[in-house]
């Protein structure tokens, strides 16, 4: 009963507050102006009939050479915001405000309360991209006059799973920092240097070390292949620290079934006819390394949080 | 009282931050019904105590039981008997007086149809059923104190601990609330623990009063016997006669009496500003003015010293 209330309470909070609306303005704007771009561009060079299914995917995934970037790309960029924004005050505002000892004051447990807090954070979360996509969905099959098949829309279903793991993460991570910080500024302008981290400094840092790692300083300014193979294969696997990687890679794979590896290598003898594109199971074998690393980083933020919780001295601020 | 009548027992209750200690052996006894009063000058140790009584931090070392459940093993059953106020009234802003009140009805279990005629009767009692479905977020500090207490009634609580419930109150709210917290110790049977820095408040409605410092108990016990050799009357007259200085001196419960220029600075075990005046008889008109200074005043100058101005 204690979380059920909890979740309710929070779901109420979530849905009635002047975030909301804007979140989903966000991702819902971005995701309209990339399916009208990706239909003009789609629609100059023509698709067969027999190419619709494909033609449609790529409409999301983003390999139409529309001047925008795709909708996974908006997804990634955005999606951390909107997971940051619904967790970083939390439980650091319910605390200042009183409203977190009052609540533990009543016969719960205290588990109830972050629990109660992750499932209404996810339950939104799930209705906001859910929502957003098959916004999106429509708005393209309306323009665009041809929409996917029963496989294209299983592959729409799990690429909204793997963005709820990715924008969940985030989610997490705004909420163990509301945790950890006293204060909402402080966790919010940790959240975002995190993030900014992930998005934007990792690469740059990575590249520094894959550099280093396979010498190319040294054979600068034209290095020998095998110590640029070396550079590229480091720089791949260091970057799959980064969940928008992992993310990317996912959606990428599920979404677009021409796309057959993940890694920059792609050997096919060349007396072969075309590779046909991937049925969906071997698209989600291909898939599966980065949204099962995914699955892991977002239970281990979600259990990390539990952790934190339970062991925080929940103090009021006056005291 | 007999020990039966115990609600709220601490045993040697300890609680350290690090080296900080917030509570140091502290020892208490609140009996049922009771209007019990913590005072202290911030950082005493009142929050941590409470805190503590409500099994939500675990103390360092002793024991608690409020209602006859140990704090430490049994912390549910004991917040099943407890309602609690904190200084910030902890309320939903974007909820209305009646989704707060129902919130909190739903985390204590309460069934929908018993529910929603508990509310009605806390929001009339608290007098906010005009404003039960406006947002919280709208009413003033003193409506939002009121609503908390509502809400901590919500269970029918044994105990209401309160932690500085007239805090950013004007005084006229003050003593709403405190008016409607004695109500509830004497037709309710509600026994009351509080914290307040309102002096003449808490000498009002408490029926007994534990002075706190630097996390220890300094003294306890009922205002009357606090207070008892601590009044002060200080009368201020055009010229002071021995005669009349005699007369005073005679009266029952003074203790001592003071010439200080045109000023008689009284002692006295109770008020007795009445008997002082009926005493001057033919001499009122000399009186310039007549001052008492609140006796609970100068017991907590004495035992919080230099720490008093914080409270």
């Amino acid at each position: 009963m204690g979380v059920r209330s909890i979740v309710r309470k929070e779901v109420v909070e979530h849905l009635g507050s002047r975030r909301f609306p804007l979140l989903f303005a966000l991702i819902l704007l971005s995701g309209l102006a990339t399916a009208y771009f990706g239909v003009q561009s789609v629609a100059q060079t023509g698709v067969k009939e027999t190419e619709q299914e494909i033609a449609f995917l790529r409409l999301l995934s983003g390999a139409t050479g529309s001047p925008l970037p795709s909708f996974v790309y908006f997804v990634g960029l955005f999606g951390p915001i909107i997971g940051i924004a619904l967790s970083f005050d939390s439980i650091n505002r319910e605390i200042a405000s009183g409203s977190m000892l009052k609540m533990l004051s009543n016969p719960i447990r205290r588990d109830n309360v972050i629990v109660g807090k992750i499932a209404a954070g996810l339950l939104v979360i799930l209705l906001l991209i859910s929502c957003a996509t098959s916004l999106v969905v429509g708005f393209t099959m309306l323009i665009a006059g041809f929409g996917p098949g029963i496989e294209g829309a299983f592959r729409i279903i799990y690429f909204v799973f793997a963005s709820f793991l990715y924008i969940g993460f985030w989610f997490g991570i705004g909420l163990l920092f509301s945790i950890i910080f006293r204060r909402t500024t402080t966790s919010a302008l940790a959240c975002i240097s995190l993030w900014v981290f992930f998005t934007i400094f990792v690469y740059w840092i990575i590249d520094i070390i894959a550099i280093e790692v396979a010498g190319l300083r040294y054979y600068f300014p034209s290095p020998p292949l095998a110590a640029y193979v070396q550079y590229l294969e480091i720089r791949e696997a260091l970057s799959r620290i980064s969940p928008l990687t992992l993310y990317a890679e996912a959606a990428s794979a599920l979404l677009n079934p021409e796309i057959r590896s993940l890694s920059i290598f792609y050997y096919y003898a060349e007396n072969l006819p075309t590779p046909q594109p991937l049925s969906l199971d071997l698209s989600i074998a291909l898939a599966w390394p980065s949204f099962s690393a995914l699955i892991a980083a977002f239970t281990v933020i979600l259990t990390l949080n539990i952790i934190t919780f339970m062991r925080a001295e929940i103090r009021p601020a006056w005291a | 009282m007999s020990e039966r009548d115990v609600v709220i027992k601490a045993v040697n209750l300890t609680k350290k931050y690090g080296d900080f200690v917030a509570v140091k052996n502290l020892n208490l006894k609140v009996y049922e019904g009771e209007f019990f009063c913590l005072l202290g000058p911030n950082g005493a140790g009142k929050t941590t105590t409470f805190l503590m009584l409500l099994g939500l931090t675990r103390p360092t070392s002793g024991s608690a039981w409020v209602c006859g459940y140990n704090v430490i093993t049994h912390p549910i059953e004991v917040r099943k008997r407890v309602g609690f106020v904190p200084e910030a009234p902890g309320l939903y802003d974007d909820l209305t007086a009646r989704e707060n009140l129902a919130f909190t009805a739903n985390l204590n279990n309460i069934p929908r149809g018993v529910r929603e005629r508990k509310i009605e009767e806390l929001l009339e009692k608290v007098g906010l059923l005009k404003w039960a479905d406006e947002k919280v977020g709208k009413f003033s500090r003193g409506m939002k104190q009121r609503l908390a207490i509502a809400d901590a009634l919500v269970k029918d609580p044994k105990v209401l601990i309160l932690d500085e419930p007239t805090a950013g109150v004007d005084p006229a709210g003050s003593e709403e609330i405190l008016s409607l917290l004695k109500t509830l110790t004497r037709d309710e049977g509600i026994t009351v623990l509080m914290s307040s820095h309102l002096l003449h408040h808490v000498e009002k409605y408490s029926d007994r009063i534990a002075i706190m410092n630097r996390g220890e108990i300094v003294r306890v016990g009922s205002v009357g016997s606090l207070t008892k050799g601590e009044n002060v009357i200080e009368l201020e007259l055009v010229e002071v006669n021995e005669d009349l200085v005699s007369r005073i001196r005679e009266l029952h419960d003074v203790k001592s009496v003071e010439r200080r220029g045109n000023k008689i600075v009284i002692v006295a075990d109770e008020d007795i500003r009445k008997e002082v005046l009926e005493a001057m008889s033919g001499d009122l008109k000399k009186v310039l003015g007549m001052k008492f200074i609140p006796s609970l005043e100068r017991v907590y100058a004495r035992y919080v010293g230099e720490d008093a101005g914080g409270s």
